[in-house]
This record gives structure tokens, sequence and C-alpha cells, in this order.
């Protein structure tokens, strides 16, 4: 009897720990990571767009990134749709405000677009296979390691 | 010639004679130059899809973005139609008993069977990877790639990335292709053998789309059938690589094991 009990007790027990362990983890999507990835690639986009045109790759000076989930009305985290705000500097010194959409799957990678469709479609000849391609500026794909320490899920 | 290269031999003949192999390996070799063929015949581009936007940009983003395609159902099928029928068929056509009264023990019967399946199975990959990169550098052209961190590679950069990426697709392949031995020895059904991996790989695939707990889609098969994109970025990360191999692992020797186990001690005189 108390042997049963005791086996029942242990089972519970590592239940309730896999439940915890299961839903106590950090979320592979976060408001860090999404920041940070959008920035760095944003700003490699940036660059490469200027690079396929001819001009020096200038990468521009990103000042302030704000993402939020549209999907998690609790906290920044998880796939779905999240919008971000983007300020830098260009290479001519103009400011720039841009607001930026982002389609995050389950899987760590996105789908970026600027909310703005003159230069979400706009189109660029690329000087090196002299095709007209979609200016990475306006649109581009990217991912993230869900296993790096940016954390921070905060919607403040 | 030892008793597993004579299984091995044997068995590989056995496939390679099968209408059904023959079909899927043509079909993995034509399907990837009907795909570039009506994604240049659009106006659209499947944007939504890693590496959508830049199938008309470069030859490289072909057999990217057939990848991403590749990984969520067709690579676990092509796992169960090679693998979910070595053992049942011979139960069904009852011939297991021909096979285990020569001279070869059965060992040698299951590795021999196992090593056969598993080349074709990586041929299969070998073949659908070849032909997309061929696709995508003959249609479209061998221009840089641009990676998801925003940088240009070289062709030769490029096509090293790509096999890399397909490379890693191989071990969750072989996996799916163990669970469908298992099951195929479990059951002695080639339907189940082949059915059962193709809905588990579903299950797993649609799990790893909800958002749900993050800790059970990075033990899922489709968590490592995806884990490429993080060799594709740069700076590039493998730990989601990484831990997925294991995962892998894992799946494939315990289902290789309880596969083993059981062929070794099925009563075949008795039926």
């Amino acid at each position: 009897m108390i042997r049963s009990v005791s086996r029942r007790a242990a089972v519970l027990a590592t239940l309730g720990a896999a439940v915890l362990l299961l839903t106590a983890c950090t979320p592979d999507t976060t408001r860090g990571r999404v920041e940070h990835d959008f920035a760095a690639t944003f700003s490699n986009q940036y660059a490469q767009s200027l690079q396929r045109q001819g001009k020096p790759a200038t990468r521009p000076k990103v000042t302030s990134t704000v993402c939020h989930s549209g999907t998690n009305l609790k906290k920044d985290s998880g796939p779905g749709t999240w919008s971000c705000e983007i300020k830098y500097t260009g290479p001519d010194g103009t400011r720039h405000d841009d607001n930026w959409v982002e389609l995050v799957d389950a899987l760590g990678c996105y789908q970026a677009f600027t909310q703005d469709d003159a230069k979400r479609f706009h189109k660029i000849v690329d000087v090196y296979s002299h095709k007209a391609i979609l200016d990475p500026a306006g649109s581009f794909d990217g991912c993230f390691d869900v296993y790096d320490s940016r954390k921070n899920v905060s919607k403040k | 010639m030892s008793p597993f290269a004579a299984v091995y031999r044997v068995e590989t003949r056995k496939l390679l004679a099968q209408t059904r192999v023959r079909a899927l390996l043509l079909f993995l070799l034509v399907v990837p130059w009907i795909y570039i063929g009506l994604i240049l015949h659009q106006d659209r581009l499947p944007l939504e899809t890693l590496y959508g936007r830049y199938l008309k940009d470069t030859g490289f983003a072909t057999p990217l973005a057939i990848l991403v395609y590749a990984s969520q159902w067709v690579l676990p099928l092509i796992a169960a139609l090679l693998a979910g029928d070595v053992f049942s068929s011979e139960d069904q056509l009852g011939t297991l008993k021909t096979i285990l009264t020569r001279s070869v023990g059965r060992t040698a019967v299951f590795w021999g069977k196992l090593a056969a399946v598993f080349s074709f199975t990586v041929l299969a990959i070998v073949i659908v990877a070849v032909s997309a990169t061929l696709a995508g550098v003959i249609t479209v052209g061998n221009d840089p790639l641009v990676d998801v961190g925003g940088h240009l590679r070289s062709a030769s950069s490029a096509a090293g990335l790509v096999a890399i990426s397909w490379a890693t697709v191989v071990l969750p392949t072989l996996a799916f292709g163990a669970i469908a031995m298992m099951v195929s020895i479990l059951t002695r059904s080639s339907v189940l053998g082949v059915i059962v991996p193709v809905v588990i790989g579903l299950v797993m695939q649609l799990y790893t789309f909800l958002n749900a707990w993050d800790t059970v889609r990075h033990l899922l098969l489709g968590w490592t059938m995806s884990a490429w994109r993080g060799v594709m970025d740069s700076p590039s990360y493998y730990t989601p690589l990484a831990r997925g191999l294991v995962v892998s692992a894992v799946y494939l020797v315990v289902a290789t094991t309880v596969a083993f186990v059981v062929f070794r001690r099925r009563d075949v005189a008795g039926g």
C-alpha cells in the first residue's frame, strides 16, 4: 500500500517536473532576438542594395529598433506577425524612421518587408547579373538563433 | 563474400528492380525542373517561402526553396516508400522462411536490408539535391546568393552551402526510414510500414508550425530537417543543427534497435 502510494507520488512528481520544464523554458521567438536580428540583417541588406546598384556598400547607422508581436498580446514572444520601427541614418546623412512588418514562423525565420509598398516592391538592376531584382532594402528573409541569450519578451 | 555483403547486393538489386523505386527516383530527378520551369513562367514569386524571393535571381535559390518543401513532407515520404515494406513484403510473400534457411544468419539479413534501404535513401536525397541545383543553375544562372544574414555569397560559396544544407537532412531522413522499418517489422504490413512514418512526419510537421511548447518542437525530427537555416546565416550558428542531429540519432538508434530485437526473436516457422 505504502509502496503503491510512493510510486504514484513519484510518477506525479516526474510528470509535474516535465510539465514545468516544458513550460518554463524561454520561447524560441523573443523580442530580443527579433529586434537584434532584424536590425543586423536590415543593415546588411541595405549595404548589399547599394553594392548591387554599383554604389559603395555602406551600412546605415541604426539608432533604434523596436519590435512588438501583433499576435501575442500578453508578451512579445512567439511566431506570428510582428511590427518593427527602425530609425537609422543613411550614408548621405538623411534620417529615416521606417515601419516594417515581419512574418515570423515557428522555426526562427521570418519574411520582413517595409509597410511602404513603393519601397517594398521597388526593383533595382543588379550590376553583377544585370537582372531586375527586388530591392533588398525593401524586403528580405532572415533567421535568428533560438538558443542565444537574447531572452527579453517585455512589451515595454 | 561476407554474408552481409551478399544480402546487401541482393537487396540492392531487388530495390532497383522495383517499378515503384525507379519511378520515385525518376520523379525526384524531374520535379525540380518542372518546379523552376513553372516559376520562370509566372509573374509572381513564392515570397512566403524562404529563398522563394530569389528564385529568379540565382539558380542556387532553387535547391534551397525545394529543400524547404522537401523537409516538410517529401523526405519522410521518400524514406517510408523505400523502407516501409522491405521486411513486410517478405512476410506477405512468404519468402522470409526461404531466406532464413540460406547460409546467412538473421543478423546479416537485417543489416544487409537496412544498409541497402539506407543507401537508396541517401541516393534519392543526392538525386533531388543535384537535380535541383542543376535545374536552377542551368535555367536561372550561377549568380551570387544572398544568405539569410543579408550577405552576398559567391557562386562557389553558395554551392558549398547548398551541399551542406542538403547533407544536414540525411540523418533525420534515415531516422524516418528506421521508423518505417520498425513499423514494417512490428506489424508485418507494408501499408502500415509506409503510412505510419508519413503520418508521424505530418504530425511532427503540424506540431512544428503550431505555436506550442518550443521544447517539444526541438525533440521532433521536423526541427532537425529545418536546422540547415542556421548554416545559411551570417554569422552562422550551429546549435540547432548539433542538437537536432543528436535527436535524430536517438530516433535512429531506438527504432533500429527495436526492429533488430523483434526481428531476431521472430517465430518465422510458426508464421
